[in-house]
Order: structure tokens, then sequence, then C-alpha cells
């Protein structure tokens, strides 16, 4: 029989994601959700902490993510771990759900951009990818509103009034910010890591 | 580690589908539901059905919980005299609470009632696609297997000498960073490999339609409980807005 | 059929190594079985991938020819097609499955195949009797244990029911009864016509099981080989090939050079009780390691080996004190001098250089860790990344990182478990050359590799240790039958986990309803409790508003206080006696199934607890269990609940306070917790010195006599002044750490009426609150403070319950006596031992007897003191349970015949006589109950005590109390024989009795002893040699083997040990005093 080459090249060809590659992004997945609940877990007692831990976790899960998109590189991958994100962590906040899985898309089609080959692409795309960490709060912000209208109606203007300033605009620009620049911090360990160890080991 | 519940002594059993309906009625009616009565009631039906379903015990504590939250807010609101900011503070933390309650408990009772193999049959029935199923039935399997990994991780580093304090992780936060990760993310990458070898190896394709072993059927305590649900649904969020004049939302 | 086609692949793409297989031309017939063996890399896993599709369709790689399975090209075909014909059972059990339950795990391979559900229940079904997995179905696979794993594997595979069958190294990670019941499930397989191909390290389970034995070598098929032609094998030919044993028989120990004994310890542990998820799991008294030495931990599933090893290296959490030389070490000191290996290395690499793992976080120089490599023989891989090694060298970079620290004592957890020969010969060296400096402890199934480099066996049973002995030529007899004994149980068990509350519940049985009861009484108690101070504030306010209190407008208050306070005591009382009623039944539940436990357990195994540890647990224990059980447990309850009212209400009287209060509480609570944490530590060695002391007093005061009488003092007054140094200084220790939080708790925090009284007053004074609810809630602040302390009291006691409970559970919790349920056909009445081994306490008693008792005959058993003569007796009546061989009563294995069957069947007399403080009529006729009182006295009087008992007071009915006591020696061993001769059994065990005769009763009891045996299989242990002459068999043993056989004259001739005993019987004999005649 003749001589068969099956290599990676070969198989890269196909871009639909297969069994294979569907079972390295759900565990991918559970090691991102793990990581990303003991960073939440171990601040949330803190307020200060608590609101922000999409910079922490955007510190310690970039190179989780990096990861498991290196490793399938298929269109499909940041979608996977974001859907997970999603369903553990706003299921109850279906704005929240909804926003959580367009950041997830948002991060796919920045890869796409890349063709799948370019690094750069690749890390560009967690920064989108991180912003779901601010989805669970969005409640409090969609929510604010009616929030407001309810404390009225409760206690008093006074009390209103005094939620409104907590919750202003700013947070939410705030947080973004968190979460971006925790990103970035996170895929500088995450490219400096993945270099230094998983390329080297030849895995990736 | 008895990671994921079952719902083998309840009184009634009920279809994972209509578990994803109650959790879904409990996040509608949090928005839509501005009265304490209302809230309040809803969750002791929540209650009821948690122990329905198998876990008494577990029903009783978070009745206890609600029951414990609730005096404290009606004394509050009672009391006279008191700082303005610390009335305030603690009515806010009761609110978020009542607001939670619903949600978390039909969530608890998604996740302690149900076996994962029910699950993903529900997912199946409700024709997920099967490139959402596979992962999250594998992300279900890996989670135990994770936090097994970081058990082991975490012993490895008391013999090296590699402290977990806060102290050090502040101190030295990019080196604690390479430490938690690198072991865990090698580790849990060759037991991942060996698990996608040999799953293909015994038959799994995405392309081909899988049968389930696990059956779940809808049945008459479900109907029961849809219709229950729908109507609480409709007595709390009328009875909200027609006791509090309505609002926008 | 499996054929190939001059197939070739080597892995390429990515993870390439370029290794592989060339040239495969292999056909396999249907129903074949199939072993590929070679070194490790020789391609054996690669050949299975390449039948079931996995090279090259997952593992990527250059391909050449084809493989066919019947008709399918399996080089072509997807892997789902493939598998539909080829099962596959990958090496590591804890990664090969997809779900989280095994009923689950089970269908799996079917619902990938599209089978409808209703077949796939029936299949599950058929797998389910075939492969006797009942126990295991319906369960989480994270709790089964490897082997269990492995099973739940196998069964998956044989839902699917497909030709082949293909294993890559199955038996890697199981233990010795795990690889027995894979062996049994293969032959199974293997009936029913299947295909099998397994590619193994391990041969010698597949020797009967396998039709052929492939042989390769780098790559290439070197040979092929029958079942007999791989058993003529040597051991050199076959380590040659890299191959394992193929028969555990042949285990020979290696090294022979002059063992120094080992007797200086490096690490001690006393009383070490772990316990996770809330179970006990060890339970082991005293454990010493000798230093430099390599022990080897062995035992089943689920014994606690891990635990073990965890524990003594300081990441496992335990109570007890473990001392590294001499000195004891905190669990963290401990992880710091020592290391583990994991079974999964990767866990342990952190660094993306060999060399910089090594040096990582130690002061070692870079020579220093260079020089470390080479010994290891890592030189070449010094700058690769440690991911990209093999796993052997994963395993030697740890230990290179171990090294480096400077660790004293390193622990392996399954070293071998994937190594070929090879690889497990370099690890047994490395540790035998690295026995200089460092010990080693291995967990370890591999007999293999402990024959190679062990110095110690540490053998571990459910979570005691059942022997401690070092690798001599003994013990290498030992595990050697410990190895091939045959065994095939499922150990681990199903843990379930209670807490305190179930735990105690689970006793309490049908009086829970009771304790509902109790609660609902005390709550309702507690409420009415709170009412009275209703009318109180009413009466108040009235009082601070000014107005006048008449007896008239202030008779509805009277009365609320007065109703509902007797309503109070009434319920507190009624809930108190339900709760009572509870605790004193579960008491008696307890104790009712002690005793059923107890009744349960061998004689062999009370004989060993002794009657003192014994009456401990009954008396002692549980009395301790009863005061918490009963008084403080519902009484503390109760002030729970009542603290807790009376909070709420004073909550509703003014939040302010009550959240004060609340405060002030958890502060106080704060400090006694860490006042109890701080002390943690400190603890465990007060606990520790006082058993110390204890034990030094027991010593000096039993030692007194003796050191009187030679006037020596032998060090026992020094050993008792230190212990009790000792004992205050660990007691001072740790209360001077407490001190301070003692201080401050008793202080500051004891009473919450310091702070809230004047909180109150100075809101009252801020116009916040009203006189009168400030004079309520001082009222309810008096009722809280005691209420709260005997809470805490509560608290404290829950975890002493739990633990009383747990212990005593455990002490009788060993294994019980293995006896059937046939009913046992009396056809002859003999015994026959066959390789009987048998060890009491650690130390093998009997090594490897046999003989065979004829029924009718009289057999003696004799030799010196500690040779195994008494043993023997008690194995045939079933006191202990012999390790390995088997026993046969009357053609039937003694494991078969039910005790009670047994105990008629055997007579077991000893020279220890127990009489029950009945008359002795009654006692004799403890012999057979349904005797008559005329049996009764004939039996006394062919025993030849009838006379004496005439003589006494009372005579047959003298009740034996005080009686008892006057009795010789001579005239209970006669007591004893009436017993025998009314019981009648056909076979009769006489164990020493003839030690009680005196010149006086000499022919009365050889006349008894006479009557007795007559007609009878007799088994006779004597030191009166001439008594025993005319024994149709003369069994002698020395330390534990016997040494002869056969009849008094044969016996003279033959064996000299037997002559030396004989002579220097006789020999006495004639020895008289004579009066020394002096010149």
């Amino acid at each position: 029989m003749a001589k068969k080459e099956i290599t990676a090249a070969s198989e890269g060809k196909a871009k639909k994601l297969g069994t294979k590659d569907l079972i390295f992004a759900g565990a991918f997945g559970a090691i991102y959700i793990v990581l990303m609940l003991m960073v939440v877990m171990s601040c949330g007692v803190i307020p200060i902490l608590y609101v922000s831990t999409p910079f922490l976790v955007g510190i310690v899960c970039a190179t989780v993510y990096e990861l498991c998109i290196l490793k399938v590189r298929k269109f499909g991958a940041a979608l996977i771990l974001g859907i997970l994100f999603a369903i553990t962590t706003s299921s109850a906040y279906l704005p929240g759900l909804i926003l959580a899985i367009v950041v997830a898309v948002l991060a796919e089609i920045v890869i796409l951009m890349g063709k799948y080959r370019s690094k750069k692409m690749f890390l560009l795309s967690y920064v989108v990818f991180n912003l779901n960490m601010v989805c669970p709060f969005t409640n409090l912000y969609f929510n604010r509103e009616s929030f407001i209208a309810m404390a009225t109606e409760y206690y008093s203007k006074e009390y209103a009034d005094g939620v409104a300033k907590l919750a202003n605009g700013a947070l939410p620009v705030l947080q973004i910010l968190l979460a971006v620049s925790g990103a970035a911090i996170g895929l500088l360990i995450a490219s400096k890591l993945i270099k230094k160890h998983f390329e080297k080991a030849g895995i990736v | 580690m008895d990671f994921y519940g079952s719902d083998e002594r309840g009184l009634i059993k009920l279809d994972p589908r209509t578990k994803f309906f109650i959790f879904l009625a409990s996040g509608i009616m949090t928005f839509r539901s501005y009265s304490d009565v209302g809230t309040a009631l809803y969750s002791v039906l929540l209650c009821i059905i948690f122990a329905l379903c198998g876990k008494p015990i577990q029903a009783l504590k978070a009745s206890l919980l609600l029951g414990l939250v609730l005096f404290f807010r009606v004394v509050l609101q009672n009391s006279q005299g008191a700082p303005e900011v610390i009335v305030l503070l603690i009515t806010a933390l009761t609110t978020v609470f009542m607001f939670g309650f619903p949600t978390v408990m039909s969530l608890l009772l998604i996740v302690k009632t149900t076996r994962i193999s029910q699950f993903l049959s529900a997912f199946q029935a409700m024709h997920f696609p099967v490139k959402v199923i596979i992962p999250i039935a594998v992300f279900f399997r890996f989670l135990p297997t994770v936090t097994d990994e970081w058990n082991g991780v975490r012993k490895a580093m008391a013999f090296r000498g590699i402290s977990l304090r806060p102290v050090q992780i502040i101190l030295n936060p990019w080196k604690t960073i390479e430490y938690i990760l690198i072991p865990m993310l090698f580790s849990s990458m060759a037991v991942m490999e060996e698990l996608a070898s040999a799953t293909m190896a015994r038959g799994m394709d995405v392309d081909i339609k899988r049968t389930s072993y696990e059956q779940v059927k809808f049945g008459i305590t479900d109907l029961v409980m849809v219709i229950l649900l729908i109507g609480a649904i409709i007595f709390t969020t009328i009875l909200g807005n027609s006791v509090k004049g309505g609002t926008v939302l | 059929m499996i054929r190939f086609e001059d197939a070739s692949f080597h892995y390429g793409g990515e993870n390439g190594t370029g290794e592989g297989v060339d040239h495969i031309n292999l056909t396999i017939c249907d129903g074949e079985v199939v072993v590929l063996c070679g070194a490790s890399g020789c391609g054996k896993t690669t050949i299975t991938r390449m039948i079931n599709g996995l090279a090259p369709k997952y593992y990527k790689g250059m391909m050449e020819g084809a493989v066919w399975v019947n008709d399918i090209c399996v080089t072509e075909s997807e892997l789902s097609e493939t598998s539909r014909l080829v099962g596959s059972v990958f090496q590591n059990p804890k990664s090969q499955f997809f779900n989280i339950d095994t009923t689950g795990e089970l269908a799996f391979g079917c619902e990938n195949q599209g089978v409808p559900g209703e077949m796939i229940g029936e299949r599950l079904k058929k797998t389910e009797t075939e492969m006797r997995l009942g126990p295991l179905m319906g369960r989480n696979i994270f709790e089964l244990s490897g082997g269990e794993k492995q099973q739940i594997a196998c069964g998956s595979v044989y839902t699917t029911d497909p030709m082949v069958y293909v294993l890559d190294e199955p038996s890697s990670n199981l233990d010795r009864k795990a690889i027995q019941r894979l062996h049994d499930i293969l032959m199974k397989i293997k009936k029913e016509g299947k295909t099998i191909v397994i590619s193994e390290h391990r041969l010698y389970y597949l020797m009967d099981l396998a039709d052929r034995f492939i042989y390769l070598e780098d790559g290439i098929i070197q040979k092929s080989y029958s079942n007999k032609e791989i058993a003529e094998l040597t051991d050199r030919d076959l380590a040659e090939k890299g191959l394992r044993l193929t028969d555990l028989s042949e285990l020979k120990r290696e090294y022979d050079k002059n063992e120094k004994l080992l007797r200086e310890p490096i690490l001690e542990a006393v009383d070490l009780n772990c316990a996770k998820g809330g179970n006990q799991i060890l339970d082991i008294a005293r454990l010493i390691l000798p230093k430099n030495s390599v022990t080897a931990i062995i035992g089943d599933n689920g014994s606690g080996k891990s635990t073990l090893s965890e524990a003594l290296c300081g990441i496992g959490s335990c109570d007890g004190s473990i001392a590294y030389d001499g000195v004891y070490l905190s669990a963290k000191e401990r992880a710091e001098r020592s290391f583990m290996v994991m079974q999964d290395v990767n866990r342990q690499l952190f660094s993306d250089s060999v060399i910089e793992e090594v040096m990582m976080n130690t002061s070692v120089t870079r020579e220093k860790a260079e020089q470390i490599l080479e010994k290891l023989g890592l030189k070449e891989v010094i700058d690769r990344h440690p991911a990209s090694l093999s796993g052997g060298q994963k395993q030697r970079v740890a230990i290179a990182s171990a090294l480096s620290a400077g660790k004293e004592i390193i622990f392996y957890d399954e070293p071998t478990s994937g190594l070929d020969r090879g690889g497990m010969e370099r690890f047994g060296n490395l540790l035998k050359d690295m026995g200089e400096e460092i010990t080693s402890v291995i967990i370890t199934h591999d007999p293999e590799l402990i024959l190679r480099c062990c110095t110690h066996i540490l053998h571990i049973e459910n979570g005691r240790i059942q022997a401690f002995y070092p690798l001599n030529e003994d013990g290498v007899t030992r595990i050697r039958s410990y190895f091939t004994s045959e065994n095939d149980e499922n150990t681990s068990k199903t843990r379930k986990k209670y807490g305190v509350m179930g735990r105690v519940l689970k006793y309490t049985g049908k009086w829970k309803k009771y304790v509902f009861a109790a609660l609902v009484f005390m709550i309702a108690g507690a409420l009415c409790g709170i009412v009275p101070y209703l009318g109180i504030y009413d009466l108040l306010c009235k009082i601070v508003g000014g107005g006048t209190v008449t007896l008239e407008n202030s008779m509805v208050d009277i009365g609320i206080v007065l109703g509902f306070g007797i309503l109070n005591a009434v319920f507190y009382t009624i809930g108190l006696q339900f709760s009572h009623r509870a605790a004193y039944h579960t008491l008696e539940n307890i104790r009712i199934s002690l005793q059923e436990k107890l009744d349960n357990q061998p004689i062999g195994t009370i004989h060993d607890l002794g009657i003192g540890s014994i009456k401990k647990l009954f008396n002692d224990d549980i009395e301790s269990v009863e005061v918490m059980l009963a008084h403080v447990i519902p009484e503390g309850l109760s002030d729970i609940l009542v603290g807790g009212a009376v909070f709420l209400a004073l909550i509703a009287v003014d939040w302010q306070m009550g959240l004060f209060s609340i405060i002030i509480l958890l502060f106080g609570i704060g400090a006694s917790r860490q006042m109890y944490e701080v002390g943690m530590d400190r603890m465990g060695s007060y606990f520790a010195s006082a058993k110390r002391l204890n034990n030094t007093i027991i010593e000096y005061v039993s030692g007194m006599e003796v050191v009187r009488i030679f006037n020596r003092d032998a060090g026992s007054e020094e050993r008792f002044e230190k212990s009790v140094y000792d004992y205050r200084d660990f007691g001072l220790a740790w209360y001077k750490v407490c001190w301070p939080w003692m201080a401050l708790y008793g202080g500051l925090f004891a009473n919450i009426i310091l702070y809230s009284l004047p909180l109150g007053a100075f809101l009252v004074l801020m116009g916040h609150l009203t006189m009168t609810r400030y004079i309520l809630a001082l009222c309810l602040s008096f009722a809280l403070s005691p209420v709260l302390i005997s809470a805490l009291a509560l608290i404290g006691t829950l975890p002493r319950v739990d633990y009383k409970i747990q212990s005593v559970e455990k002490a009788l919790d060993r294994p019980l006596l293995k006896c059937g349920n046939e009913p046992f056909d009396v056809h002859e009445h003999s015994i026959e031992f066959e390789n009987v081994r048998f060890a009491y306490k650690g130390d093998e008693a009997l090594k490897g007897i046999s003989f065979k008792a004829k029924e009718g005959e009289m057999t003696a058993l004799i030799g010196a003191s500690g040779s195994g003569k008494s043993t023997i007796a008690r194995l045939i009546a079933h006191y202990y349970d012999h390790d390995s061989g088997v026993i046969r009563i009357g053609g039937h294995d003694i494991r078969q015949i039910s005790l009670s069957d047994l105990e008629k069947e055997v007579a077991y007399v000893s020279q220890e006589l127990f009489l029950f403080n009945k008359s002795i009529l009654e006692n004799i006729r403890i012999g057979r109950q349904d005797a008559s009182d005329e049996e009764v006295k004939a039996a006394a009087i062919k025993a030849g005590c009838d006379e004496f008992i005439r003589e006494l007071d009372g005579g047959y009915d003298t009740i034996v109390g005080t009686a008892g006591n006057k009795l010789s020696g001579g005239q209970k061993q006669r007591i004893a024989f009436a017993r025998v001769l009314l019981k009648d059994a056909p076979i009769i065990v006489l164990d020493e009795v003839t030690a009680f005769i005196d010149p006086e009763n000499e022919k009365k009891m050889n006349d008894a002893i006479q009557e007795i045996i007559r007609d009878k299989t007799v088994i006779v242990i004597a030191h009166k040699l001439s008594s025993i002459a005319k024994a149709d068999k003369i069994i002698v043993l020395d330390k534990g083997s016997i040494v002869g056989t056969g009849k008094h004259k044969d016996l003279m001739k033959h064996c000299e040990m037997y002559r030396t005993l004989w002579n220097a019987a006789t020999e006495s004999r004639n020895w008289t005093l004579r009066r020394q005649q002096y010149k």
C-alpha cells in the first residue's frame, strides 16, 4: 500500500471542531473556571477586591485561555470557553448571560481576523474575552433603574439618591478598564510562560 | 468526593427541564416582583420543592436562614431612633439576600438533585447542538479532576518550600502564578490527552448521533409544577405591581 | 481476524519522536489471546494503537502498509467504525473514563454507537451479572479504587460486545487482588471466543491465558513464543530481553552482602489517628522506621497506605505525634525535611529545565547539582524541559530535586507502576545506592522491586499495622507467599460520610421520634420562656410611664408571667425527659451493637485484645460517651435554642444592643478559638507526654519488685523523673501559649453586660432608646449569659463524642473469621494441614506446615517453646484465620465450615479453665447443654473428679464462686476433662493438659485422659515425652517448621532433634538430689 503521511498540516485544513477539540475545550474550560472561582472566592470577602476581580482573573487565567486556543486553533474554542463561563457566572441574570456570549463571539472574530496564524491576534482576543468578567456585574447596572424605582417606593428619596451615587456610570467604565489592563498583564505572563515552558516542551 | 447530587431519595422526581424552567422563572420573578411578601412566599415554595426532591435537611436549613433574614428585616423596619446609615446598609443587605435567594435556591435544586447523565440527556432532548453537549459533559467530568490536581500541586509545593500565604503572594506575584499554573496545566494536559484518545477510541464522534441510556420523561408532576410556577409568577408580579402601584420595567 | 500487511508507523507531527514500528507482518486468528512484550519503547503500545485505529487516526505520523480487522481496513476507516469491532482498555484507570457515574460509563460505548436505550439496558444487565459488578453499579467513579475503575473500564468494553479486545498495560496500577480479578475477567472473555491482544510488562498472570507471546525489540517483531517456551526462559534470558518474571514463585532476593543491622530509628510515630472525610482511617499505636532503611509499605487498596505516608511526611493532617530523629515535629517541619515522589510526577515539576528544577529554592551550587544529576543518569538532558522527558526520567528529576534540597526521608507512591524490567532494576539499584544517606519508604505492589532493594516490610491492613519485619531469609519467604496467595475479594468499602449527629442518630434507631419530640417541646418551652418578659415589659412601661401600679391592672401581666413561666417549665421538663430517654436508648444500642460485633470476632482476636482493653471498651469508654450523650448534648441543644430565642427577642427589643451583644460574643468566641488553635500543636505533645508518663509509672511500679530483689536501679528511677519533668514542661508550654487568650477571654469577653449597660444608657440619653426597652434588654442579657456558656460547652463536646464513638467502633472493626454456611457431612474425622503459614502479631509462627492426622489416631506435636505447637492447636479450633495454605477437617476446608458445626466436631482442652459463677453441675454441663444430670455425673466419674466434688460442702450443687479458688490445678483440669467427656466430640485437641499432674493425681489423670482419647482423633501437645512415645505419629517442630515426623522408633533413628529431646528427658528423670560430701 502506498505511503501515507498524515500530519498536523493536512488535518489543520479542517475548520470544524472535531471530537478531540471539543474535549480539549471542555477540559480547559474546567481549568479556567476553577482558577477563576478560586480567585473570586479568596477576594470576594473584601468588597474592594471583589470589584476588581476582572483585573485579578485576567492576570491568572490568561495563560489557560491562550493554551486552549493554541491547542485547538479552530473556530469555536473561545466560544465554548465563553459559554461555559457564561453559564457558571451569569446564569442568574439573562442580560449578563447574553452579554457574555456576545463577548466570546467577539473574541472569536478577533482570532478569525488573524486567520489562526497570527500570534498577535490570539493575544488580542483575550483582551476582548476578559471583558466578560464584567458581565456578572451588569445586573447591578441594568437593574439600577428598577432598583432605584423600587427603592424610592420602599424607603425614601434620600436612600435612592445614595444608591444612585454609588452605582453611577463610573463603575462599569472602571471595571472595563480593570478588565483590559488585567488581561494585558496576564497576556504578558502568558506569552512568557508559553514560550518558556510549553513551546520548549513541545506541547504547543 | 461527593460533587454532584442525585434525586434518589426524593418524594417527587422532576425532569431536569422542569428544573431549568424553575430557574428561569426565579430569574424573571426576581426582576419583576417588588413585594416583600411575594418574594418570601415564592422562596418558601422553593424550599418545599427542594425538600420534596430529596434534600429535606438542607431545605430546612435554607428556610431557617430565610426566616432569620426576614425577621431581621422586619425588626429593623420597625425600630426607631437608629442611625440612618446602618439601617440603610442592613436593609440593602437583606434586600440583596431576598433577591438572590430564589435564584440560588433553584440553582441548588438543579445541582444537588440531578445526576450529570440526566442533565446531558435533558440537553439532548432539548436539541442542543452536540458541539455544546460534549464540552459541557467534559466540563463536569473534569471539575473533580482539576481540584484533585490542584490539591496534589499544593502538596508538592509544601515539599519544595513554596508558600501560599497571602504575604508571599503579594511579594512575589509572578513566581507564584508560575508555580501554581505550570504543574497544574501540565498535569491536566496529560490527563486531557489520555481522555481524548480513550474517548475517541471508544467511538465517540461528533458527526454520529448518540443515544442515551438515561431517559428523561416529562411527567404529571412536572406539568403540575410548571402550572404552579406560572401561577406563582403571575401572582407575585401582579400582586407586587398592584400593591406598589405599578412601576417601570 | 487481525492482519498486519507489512505495516509500519512512525510518530510524526507535533509530538513526534520519530519512533515507531517497522514491517510488521502479523496474523492473529479469531479467539486467540496474544501478549505483546518487550522493553519500554519497543513498540508494543504502537501495535495496539494500530489495531484500534488510534494510529494513524489520532496520533499523527507516517503510516505504511495496512492493518485489517476482519473486513475493515482499520488504517483507513474512521474511529467510530473501528470501535464497533475493537474495544480498548487503557493503562491509566484514572483518565480513561468519560462519565462520573459507573452506570453511565458502562453504557458509554453503546451510546456512542447509537444503540437504542432498551437494548443498552439489557446489555448492562448481562455485563453486571457476567462480570460480577453488582456492588459497583450506580456509584461515583471517583470513589472507586484503581482496580475497581479498571473493572468498570473492562465492563464498558464488554457491553459493546466487540470482536477484538485490545488492552494496553492494564495491570500497571493494580494490586495483586485486582490483577487476579483482571485475570478472571480475561479468562471469561476468552471463553466467549473473543480475540484478545494485550501489551504488558507483567507476564506472570497471563501464563495460563495467552496462546502466544510476541517479543518486540526496537520496533521489530523478534520472536514469537508459545506458552511453554516462554516459561522455560531462565531469569537471565528474561533480563536480557527486558522481560519481567513469568512465575512469581521464582522470586529471589538479589543481593546478599553483609547487611548491617539497622537499629537506629529515624522516624517514630505514636498514636497516629487520621481521619478523612469524617471517617477514622488510621489507628496506629506505634511505628518505628530504622535509619537508612528501604521500607516497602504493602497492603490492599483502601487499607490506608497513602494516608499513612501523607501523614508521616507532613502533608496530611493527623492526630498523634511523629518524631524525626527523636524530635517531635509539626507537619510543616516534617514537610521541610521529607519528600514524596507522587504517582503523577507532573504535579511536582515546576521549572523549564532540569537543572533549574534541581536548583530551585535550594542553596545547592551548580556543580553539586550537576553531580547529583550525573549520579541519576540525567546528565544528557540537563537543559531539557522536564515535561518532555519520559516517565522514568521525570521521576528521577523529582528525586534529584529532593536530594539537592537535602531531604532525609523520601517517600515513593507506586514508583514502578509503568516501568519495564530495566527501569525497575535501575530504580531499585538507585534506592540501594542512596541508602547510605537517605531513608526511603515505598508504597508498592511490585514484588520484584521489593526483593531487589527493600530492607524492611510494613504491612498495613484496615488502617492498622499488620506486621513489620525485616527482609531477611524468613522475610523473603513470607513476602513471596503474600504475593502468590490467591485472593480476589473487593476490599475498598464505600465510606459513608456521617456528621457527628448522623453518627449518633444511627444508633438511636427507632427512638428518633423521641429526639424530634424533645426538640419540639424544647423549642416550645424556649418560646414560652420569652413571653413572661413581655409581661414584665408591660409592667415596666406602666411604672416608667409614671402611672400607678395597682394589683388590678397588673393582674394580667402577673398572670402572663406566671402562666407562661409554668408552661415554660412544663414543656422544658417534658422535652428533657424525651431527650434523656433517647440518649439512654442510644447508649443501649451502642452497647448491644458492640456486643454483637464482639460475638463475631475470632476468639484469637479477643485473646489478643486482652480482657483489660475489652473491659475498658465496654465499661469506661462507653461511660464517657454516656455523660456526653445524655447530658451535655440534650441540655446543650436546648440551651442553644433558648439562647437563640432570647437573642432574637433581644434584637426585636432593640437591635442595636442585640447587634452589639453579638459582636462582643463573637470576639469572645474568636478569642477562645484562637487559644485552641494556637495550642493545637502543643496539645499533641502534651497528651503524648501524659501517656508516656502513665506508662513509665506502670513500668516503675511493676518493676519495683525486681528492682528491690536484685538491688538494681536499672535506670527506672531516672526515667520516671524524666517523664515527670517532661510532662510538666509540655503542660506548661501548652498553657503558656494559652494564658494570654484565656485572660483576654475571661476578663474582657465573658460578661456581655460590661458593655451593654453603658451602651444602653448612652442610647437612652441620646433618645434612641426608651427606658422600658432598655431595662427589658438588660433583663434579656442577663438571661443570655449562663445559657451561652453551656451552649459553648456543647460545641466543645460534639467532636469528642464523635471521636469516642468512632474509636469504639474501630476498636472492634477487625477482620471477621472466614467461616461458611455449608452443612457439614461428617464422613471421617481427620485433620489435614497443607502448606499452612500463619503470622502472629507480626512474627511468623508457622512457616509452611503440612501434615495429616488420620482418623482415630493420636498425633503428638512436640518441640521447644515457641516452635508453633499451640498455634497449630488453636488454628484447628479456628481461633484465628491462617494466612495461606489450607486446613481441612474431615476433608472440608475449615473456612467453609460454620462455626457451630466446627464446635461440635472439635473439642479443645487447654490448661486454662474458666468456671462460671454457677454450680459445679452446671459448669460441667457446659460441655453439652442437653445432658441429663446422670450423664453429667457419669462423665465426672470417668474424669476422676467425682470424689473431690462429693467432698465439697454442697456436692455437685456447690456454687463455684469461692470454691473455685480452693480447687487445685489438677482438680480444675479434671473438671475440664469432664466437660470434654460429656461433649463427646470426634476430634480432641489436648494442649499441655498434663502440666498440672502431681504424683497424687497422676494415675487418675492418666486414666481420665485414656477415657477421653478412646476411639477419637487426637492431637496432643505435651512436654512429657514419655507419655506420648506411644503415639501413632509424632511431629517434631522447630521454629515454625516441621523437622521430623513418624513413630518413636523412626524418629530416634532419623531425627536428631528428637533424639536430643528424648535423651534430655530421660536423663533428667535419673537425676536425684544428693548431699554434697565435703571432705
